[in-house]
C-alpha cells in the first residue's frame, strides 16, 4: 500500500513553507497560480524544490536531482521533468526501461498532481 | 568493451570518434560537389544562430562519439542550455546525463563541491571544446564503470 495522501500533502506544505518563508501562500495555491499564469516570471524552482524536499523528507534520505520545467512556445507548459538518482547505489531511480527515458515527466498544476508525483517518486525510491 | 590504457589514448580515440560521428550525422548524404560542413563552423552556427535542431545535433554527436570511444551504448538525456527562458538563446553550454542500460547506474554522477550532481556540463563552441567534452565525458563514464586505468 502506498503512503497516505494526507501525509504527502502535509509534507508538501511543510516543504513549501520552508522554501518560501515567510510567505503566506500554500503550495496548493502556488500551483493554482502557476496553472493560471505559467509565464516566464513564475518562480518554478519553488515548485520543483518543494517536490524534491518533500520526497527527501518522507524518504528520510537525500537524492541527487535534475529537474526542468517544460516550455511551450510562449510559456511554461505546466509539465516538469524530474531525474532522481540514489547517491549510495548510484542508480537512476526514474529510469523507464520501456521508453528508455531517464526522466519522469508530469503535469504539475494542482496539489493532487503533486501528491501523485511524490507518491510515484517514493515508490521509485522503494519507500512504502 | 575495449580497454583504454591511458589519457593520451583516450584523447586520440575521442577525437577520432567525434570526427567520425560528425561526418556520419552531419555530412552523410551530401549531394555531389557539395562542400562538407566543418565541425567548428557547424557548432558555431548552431550557437550563434540559436538553431535548436542544430544544437540538438551537436549534443547527439557528442553522445554517439562517447559511445564509440568507450565502445558501449548508454541511455542519454541532454540539455542545451539557454541564457533566456523566454526564447531559445543557447549560451554554448550543454549538459549530459548517461545511464547504463544494464545496471541502471547513473554514469555521470560525480561530486560537485559539497554535493553530488548527475549532470556533466560542458561549454562547446568549437571542435576543440567538443573533443574535450567527449574526452572528459568518456573519462567520467569509464571511472564510474570502474574501467578507467589512466
Amino acid at each position: 500500500m502506498s503512503m497516505d495522501r494526507e501525509k504527502i500533502r502535509q509534507a508538501l506544505e511543510e516543504a513549501y513553507a520552508k522554501i518560501v518563508e515567510p510567505d503566506e501562500d500554500t503550495f496548493a495555491s502556488c500551483l493554482e497560480d502557476f496553472s493560471k499564469t505559467g509565464d516566464f516570471e513564475f518562480p518554478v524552482s519553488f515548485i520543483a524544490d518543494t517536490i524534491t524536499e518533500a520526497v527527501e523528507s518522507l524518504a528520510g534520505k537525500k537524492f541527487a536531482w535534475y529537474w526542468e520545467p517544460l516550455i511551450d512556445e510562449y510559456s511554461y507548459s505546466g509539465e516538469f521533468a524530474f531525474v532522481m538518482v540514489d547517491p549510495d547505489t548510484e542508480k537512476c531511480l526514474t529510469l523507464d526501461r520501456e521508453t528508455l527515458s531517464v526522466a519522469v515527466v508530469t503535469t504539475l498544476e494542482n496539489i493532487e498532481q503533486a501528491i501523485d508525483l511524490v507518491s510515484y517518486l517514493l515508490r521509485c525510491a522503494g519507500v512504502k | 568493451m575495449t580497454e583504454v590504457k591511458n589519457l593520451d589514448e583516450l584523447k586520440r580515440r575521442a577525437r577520432e570518434s567525434f570526427l567520425e560521428m560528425f561526418d556520419e550525422i552531419v555530412n552523410s548524404g551530401l549531394a555531389e560537389g557539395e562542400e562538407p560542413e566543418r565541425p567548428t563552423d557547424f557548432i558555431r552556427f548552431a550557437w550563434e544562430d540559436a538553431d535548436p535542431c542544430l544544437c540538438e545535433q551537436v549534443a547527439e554527436i557528442i553522445e554517439r562519439a562517447v559511445e564509440l570511444t568507450v565502445d558501449r551504448v548508454f541511455i542519454w538525456a541532454h540539455i542545451v542550455e539557454s541564457a533566456d527562458a523566454e526564447r531559445f538563446d543557447p549560451d554554448g553550454w550543454y549538459s549530459f546525463i548517461a545511464v547504463d542500460p544494464e545496471t541502471g547506474k547513473c554514469l555521470t554522477l560525480h561530486d560537485d563541491y559539497c554535493s553530488k550532481t548527475i549532470l556533466a556540463r560542458f561549454r562547446i563552441l568549437d571542435e576543440q571544446e567538443a573533443v574535450e567534452a567527449v574526452t572528459k565525458l568518456s573519462c567520467l563514464i569509464l571511472k564510474n564503470l570502474g574501467k578507467w586505468k589512466g
